[in-house]
């Protein structure tokens, strides 16, 4: 049975369409990340699963009852908010224990589950401070701990690591892999951060302009994107997009790049142009002269574990960039010869869509 | 090159006179003193016998401290009845019209329906309304109402014409109440009472002591609903009181004096009670950014 499902589900502000009609069905304990650029409509979406904002049309399911117009507070839902949300005159210990305390709960049975919630997330020293009195990445804790209390067979998480510094964002992106683990929950978290996507979730769900461009795994995302919008989202640094054309020449196509043949489509192919996406690290420096094309380094970055060198071509009005091999070392203004591992060469439409993957 | 040099010269060493600071205290000084003046005339002319006050001038330094004039208002049947109406009147009319206000204003904040903006406006409007244009018809409607000479008129009005500025202010606090907490709130299960009552009022205490203050003070202090709508002489409030006093004893400048005193210090004690508060509240949009 499925933990979460939607069905069709729409979404108008007013005259404006934010949500375009969105089918997904989450497994219990599963990990799920939405992620898309801002505005696309991810907050919208848990708003939504959370009760707080109606669908305009569509149905939501949460463990197999049909929620889509059940209260809030009946939904079995909990949601960490962007900012925290913790209220700022009670305690930590208050705040984690709000819920309880509305559903008027014994006032011990309420501090049990609150040092509980609090172990978990290795607050227990805090249960006395006020909000004003914390951290960024303790406030985050005690948000987490208010979810967790209630046992909700959904968590929502809207940004929650955006308002950290990046040093914490990755802690506590860990801690929240961690949590997962072992509360075995369902989770869906929103995101327009890839690297939180990639390293979260057990399936992305990539949202464009309020529709799903893709869902799938994280590898699957990122090695088989299902148009140029996926495979220029996810990824850091994005994929080169380079337009390329198409000559017919006998029985079959060839990819012409900057007047050279590139690689050969099995079959007639009806376009004059489409766009090659190639990944930074599918790029390297030819030994020889004999290369794809020439680049001239305009900027080289050194991240410590990889260098990234951005390339000025002939043909493109954006550098290419191109993961350098450990090693070499390249400086601004040299002119190198590069290649492109044909095996993992996307090959996209004119309108976005992916025609081809991989050897062509 | 030079001029810049120059120029640094000169603002560095040579500072011209700025004759501004000194003249704006000054000014204030003195308008600060002619504003307390007053004040100062009422409480010497309180401590001085009558006698003295026959003979001397209000102004002077009293030759003795004398209470007498104070043991004469606190013992007076009519003042304590005045201060009780007057109490009766105050209390009453400000905890009703702050919570009006709180009530209005959380749903102006947070709340929001069709035409809301539109209402509000026309409710903060009231604040600008003349209340001498609604006088006569009031009277003629309490009157009708057998009210009049009672202190309900007064509970009432001072109710409805608080409701503008309460339902303004606790508008605009509730309105930076962040929307998620309330959110949460209703995710975690409360209704929006309780949200009212355990999350937007517990933040909004510096509004809600500042309304109490402003209210207390307005109310105690009014004139002029009293001399509207009361008739005998134990409906009347403590500030009718001062003024009828006068007749009673002719130029009773020292009993004048100390009842004054008396009936400004509960508005005095509220606003020291409060008065922590009311200084956060008037800096807490600065600070909240
Ligand atoms: N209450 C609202 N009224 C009108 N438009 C809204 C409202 N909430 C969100 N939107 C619009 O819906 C779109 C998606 O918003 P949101 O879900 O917050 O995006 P995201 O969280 O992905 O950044 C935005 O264009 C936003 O302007
Ligand atoms: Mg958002």
């Amino acid at each position: 049975m499925s933990s979460l499902k939607l069905q069709d589900v729409r979404k108008n502000f007013g005259t404006q369409t934010v949500i375009h009609g969105i089918d997904l069905d989450v497994e219990e304990g599963e990990f799920i990340v939405f992620v898309g650029p801002s505005g696309c409509g991810k907050s919208t979406m848990l708003r939504i699963i959370s009760g707080l904002d109606q669908v305009t049309s569509g149905r939501i399911f949460i463990a197999g009852n049909d929620v889509t117009f059940t209260h809030p507070s009946k939904r079995q839902v909990a949601m960490v908010f962007q900012s925290y949300a913790l209220f700022p005159h009670m305690t930590v210990a208050q705040n984690i224990g709000f819920g309880l305390r509305l559903a008027k709960l014994p006032k011990a049975e309420i501090a049990k589950r609150v040092f509980a919630a609090a172990e978990v997330l290795q607050i227990e020293d805090l249960l006395g401070r006020y909000p004003r009195q914390l951290s960024g990445g303790q406030r985050q804790r005690v948000a987490i701990g208010r979810a967790i209390i209630r046992n909700p067979r959904v968590f929502l998480f809207d940004e929650p690591l955006s308002n950290l510094d990046a040093a914490l964002r990755v802690q506590m992106r860990l801690e929240i892999a961690r949590l997962h683990n072992r509360l075995g929950a369902t989770i869906v978290y929103v995101t327009h951060d890839q690297t939180e996507a990639m390293t979260l979730a057990d399936r992305i769900v990539v949202i464009k302009e309020g529709e799903i461009a893709q869902v799938g795994n994280p590898l699957e995302v990122y090695e088989s994107p299902a148009n140029k919008f996926v495979a220029g989202f996810i990824g850091a640094p994005s994929m080169n997009f380079l337009k390329a054309s198409i000559r017919a020449e006998g029985g079959r196509s060839s990819i012409q790049l900057y007047g050279a043949a590139l690689a050969y489509l099995p079959d007639r192919f009806a376009r004059e142009y489409i766009e090659l996406g190639i990944r930074p690290e599918h790029l390297s420096f030819s030994e020889s002269s004999d290369c794809d094309f020439w680049g001239v380094v305009e900027l080289v970055e050194e991240l410590g574990s990889e260098s990234f060198a951005y390339l000025q071509t002939e043909f493109n009005p954006e550098p290419v960039t191109i993961r350098l091999e450990p090693n070499k070392k390249v400086k601004a203004g040299d002119k190198l010869p590069v290649s492109i591992d044909r095996n993992a060469m996307h090959v996209f439409s004119e309108s976005g869509s992916t025609v081809a993957i991989g050897r062509i | 090159m030079k001029s810049i040099a120059e120029s640094a010269d000169i603002s560095a060493s040579a500072r011209p006179f700025n004759p501004w600071p000194g003249t704006i205290f000054a000014c204030l000084s003195v308008l600060a003193l002619l504003f307390l003046a007053p004040t100062f005339g009422v409480l010497m002319s309180s401590i001085k016998s009558k006698r003295e006050i026959a003979f001397g001038q209000l102004w002077t330094m009293p030759s003795e401290l004398f209470l007498g004039n104070f043991a004469d208002v606190l013992s007076n049947p009519a003042v304590h009845q005045y201060l009780l109406n007057t109490f009766l009147v105050t209390a009453p009319a400000t905890a009703a019209s702050i919570t009006l206000g709180v009530l209005g204003g959380y749903v102006f904040a947070k709340l929001p329906f069709k035409g809301s903006d539109l209402l509000f406006l026309a409710l903060v409007s009231g604040m600008f309304f003349p209340p001498q244009v609604i006088l006569i018809p009031l009277f003629r409607l309490f009157n009708s109402m057998g009210l009049i000479d009672t202190l309900w008129p007064m509970i009432i009005v001072h109710t409805a014409m608080g409701i503008p500025i309460c339902t303004l202010l606790m508008r605009n606090f509730f309105a930076t109440v962040p929307n998620p907490l309330r959110e949460c709130a209703i995710i975690e299960g409360a209704n929006e009472w309780q949200i009212l009552v355990l999350v937007a009022l517990p933040l909004s205490l510096p509004a809600l002591a500042v309304l109490a203050t402003l209210q207390f003070t307005w109310i105690w202090n009014d004139f002029l609903w009293p001399l509207i709508f009361t008739q005998s002489d134990d409906k009347r409030t403590i500030m009718l009181g001062l003024v009828f006093m006068r007749g009673q004893y002719s130029v009773a400048w020292g009993i004048q004096g100390a009842m004054s005193l008396i009936a400004s210090l509960p508005t005095l004690l509220v606003f020291l009670f409060f008065q922590r508060y009311f200084i956060k509240g008037m800096t807490m949009g600065a600070v909240k950014g």
